[in-house]
């Protein structure tokens, strides 16, 4: 049970800034995800928490203590690896056991201790197998189940899963945010993937080149996300360049080069240029209900299964459209399509 | 191509790998062996019979071997005790570590022979350090540094010679241990002890062996230092060797002690490798 507070937290390799200025701070129980690109400092954010990379300059706090100076083995935080980094040279039951060795606890305890989390995590029945006997996703269940034995204060999670199938992948992450609520440890867990992101977590903080640019739960973060970086990295999104011509307390009009919008949303800024944006799922066949009445010309038709890509042509911009089932037009056709003004978000102008 | 061609073909092509084998290393290893047995001999009468070997074991060749087994184990023991924890050291970052580095090296690029020469100057009985030490009146009587009969010269300037060696090995063998592992010990509450005792050193065993044996072989087998600076007796295995083939004129004893150098080596060898196995179960 803990609280994780960084102020401010700064990491640079040479010339080059890893981390800079970052605040987040992390509720007790709570499951928050880093996202963001390769590169973005997320798991450098990870290890600084661990103690394992040594930070320029901020404060991490765990509860109210300043661990800063702490050694990582005295920081109480658990990790999950993204090479796993199971010991070779140890058996499964070991490799478990390996953390109660370290904290002196009695043989007896720690026995029963390893026996329960390997039940829990149905490994028993490779308790004496070597790491290099196992599967992926078996040694991915060992790394977690030698991470929760020593009841941490704090779980790390550093890409677990971007080493196995999608298959395991999409029954892992629902595991582990199972147990994750069950043992009600606070969690941090980085990764590059959005939909892994948005099953596990209970807020997801974005990351773009060393700085959180939004954090959020998720289903803010999908339905209104703050910039078009988070609307990009987050599914998919149509965004266009847009000017605001008009603005009051029930949303704003936007000239744009696919037409005049309307939006209840509205601009946070003080600038008039803005960019808007909406999902491609959202923009469906014009109807009565919609603010935004949008002509165009069908540019190409792919058929995906469950769903049809229509990429439609209006006045030199092309826009993504995406319908459920098959649609029965070619290209060249005459399409009108309606947006409605709950669907269109306002957000900040790149800088 | 005819099958009898197709078969000329690999022969022929086999020659460069195989052959060079066969004339290089078995050739010379089996004219040896006759040789032990009494037949090529250079200087005598070639007649095969066991003579060679009645006569090569006595108490002489069995103090030569005595003498080369604890010099060869006392010096690769004492290279690997000293390498561990300057390779451990070397993996940090720290100040002019480049020319540190280099320094350390230097021994790798001097020949034996050279090196025990640059060494008696300071160890020599009128050497440099027993000068000093007599100078300033700390020792009375210049220490028998060199041709002493505990052969510690030889071991001194034996660890001087093989440490760098010992040490690029221990490192690289340091550096391949994926640092997560490291990471992970940590993370789990192993302090750098304990991640020395239980993760790195463990890991680390099976590299280190083979630096250990290379090491250990090329010191048992040694001519060069043993003659620069070794007891005046004992002789080791290789100065008793050359001395029967060119001191007695006699290439069939002489080729008994290449055989027992040969087959300790690789005894030795297996029975490091085993310890080490054995010790880190």
């Amino acid at each position: 049970m803990a609280t994780i507070t960084i102020k401010n937290l700064v990491k640079r390799y040479g010339d080059n800034t890893v981390v800079s200025n970052l605040d987040l701070s992390v509720n007790d129980g709570e499951f928050i995800t880093l996202l963001g690109p390769s590169g973005c400092g997320k798991t450098t954010t990870l290890r600084a928490i661990a103690g394992l990379v040594e930070i320029d300059d901020g404060e991490i706090y765990l509860d109210d203590r300043l661990i800063n100076d702490l050694p990582p083995h005295k920081r109480s935080t658990a990790m999950v690896f993204q090479s796993y980094a199971l010991f070779p040279h140890m058996s499964v039951r070991d490799n478990v056991a390996f953390g109660l060795r370290m904290q002196k606890i009695p043989k007896s305890e720690r026995d029963d201790r390893v026996k329960e989390v390997l039940q829990m995590m149905g490994l028993e029945e490779l308790a004496d197998r070597g790491p290099g006997q196992l599967s992926g996703g078996q040694q991915q269940r060992v790394a977690v189940a030698r991470a929760i034995v020593t009841h941490p204060v704090v779980l790390l999670f550093d890409e677990p899963l971007s080493n196995l199938d999608l298959k395991l992948r999409e029954r892992l992450r629902i595991d582990i945010r199972e147990l994750q609520r069950r043992l009600k440890i606070t969690s941090v867990y980085v990764t590059h993937d959005q939909a892994e992101a948005l099953v596990i977590s209970d807020r997801i903080a974005i990351m773009d080149r060393g700085k959180i640019i939004q954090c959020a739960d998720p289903v803010t973060i999908y339905s209104h996300p703050a910039n078009a970086f988070t609307a990009d990295f987050i599914g998919q999104a149509s965004i266009i360049k847009a000017r605001v011509i008009e603005s009051n307390e029930y949303g704003c009009t936007v000239e744009t080069p696919i037409g005049k919008l309307v939006s209840s949303d509205r601009p946070k800024g003080a600038s008039n240029s803005v960019m808007v944006c909406w999902r491609p799922e959202e923009i469906t066949l014009y109807q009565k209900e919609h603010h935004n009445r949008i002509e165009g010309k069908i540019e190409s038709n792919i058929f995906m299964g469950n769903l049809t890509d229509l990429f439609v042509d209006v006045n030199g911009t092309s826009l993504r459209v995406q319908m459920g089932g098959s649609v029965n037009l070619q290209p060249g056709d005459k399409i009108v399509l309606g947006l409605s003004k709950e669907k269109l978000r306002v957000i900040e102008a790149e800088v | 191509m005819t099958k009898k061609n197709h078969t000329l073909t690999i022969l022929l092509l086999l020659f460069p790998g195989v052959g060079y084998i066969a004339l290089m290393l078995a050739a010379a290893l089996v004219m040896t062996v006759l040789q032990s047995m009494g037949l090529f001999n250079f200087t005598g009468v070639s007649q095969f019979g066991f003579q060679e070997w009645e006569e090569v074991f006595n108490q002489q060749t069995w103090d030569a071997f005595a003498y080369s087994t604890k010099v060869a184990f006392a010096s690769s023991l004492m290279c690997m005790i000293l390498a561990y924890p300057l390779a451990l050291f070397l993996r940090r970052e720290f100040l002019a570590k480049k020319y540190f580095t280099a320094v350390i090296r230097m021994p790798l690029f001097m020949p034996a022979l050279v090196a025990a020469f640059l060494i008696l100057n300071v160890i020599a009985y009128h050497g440099i350090f027993n000068e000093f030490l007599t100078r300033l009146g700390i020792i009375r009587e210049p220490l028998r540094l060199t041709h002493d009969d505990w052969g510690l010269g030889v071991i001194g300037i034996q660890i001087w010679k093989n440490l760098p060696f010992q040490t690029l090995i221990v490192t690289s063998v340091l550096a391949s241990i994926q640092s997560d592992l490291e990471n992970a010990a940590k993370n789990l509450g192993a302090g750098p002890w304990q991640v020395f005792r239980d993760i790195l050193f463990p890991l680390s065993i099976p590299g280190i062996v083979t630096g250990v044996v290379l090491v250990f072989i090329g010191i048992f087998g040694d001519f060069a230092i043993n003659t620069v600076a070794g007891p005046n007796y004992p002789p080791s295995l290789a100065i008793r060797m050359y001395a029967y083939a060119h001191t007695f004129n006699d290439w069939g004893q002489a080729a008994c002690i290449a055989i027992i150098i040969i087959i300790s080596s690789m005894i030795y060898a297996w029975i490091i490798t085993r310890v080490a196995r054995f010790a880190t179960r």
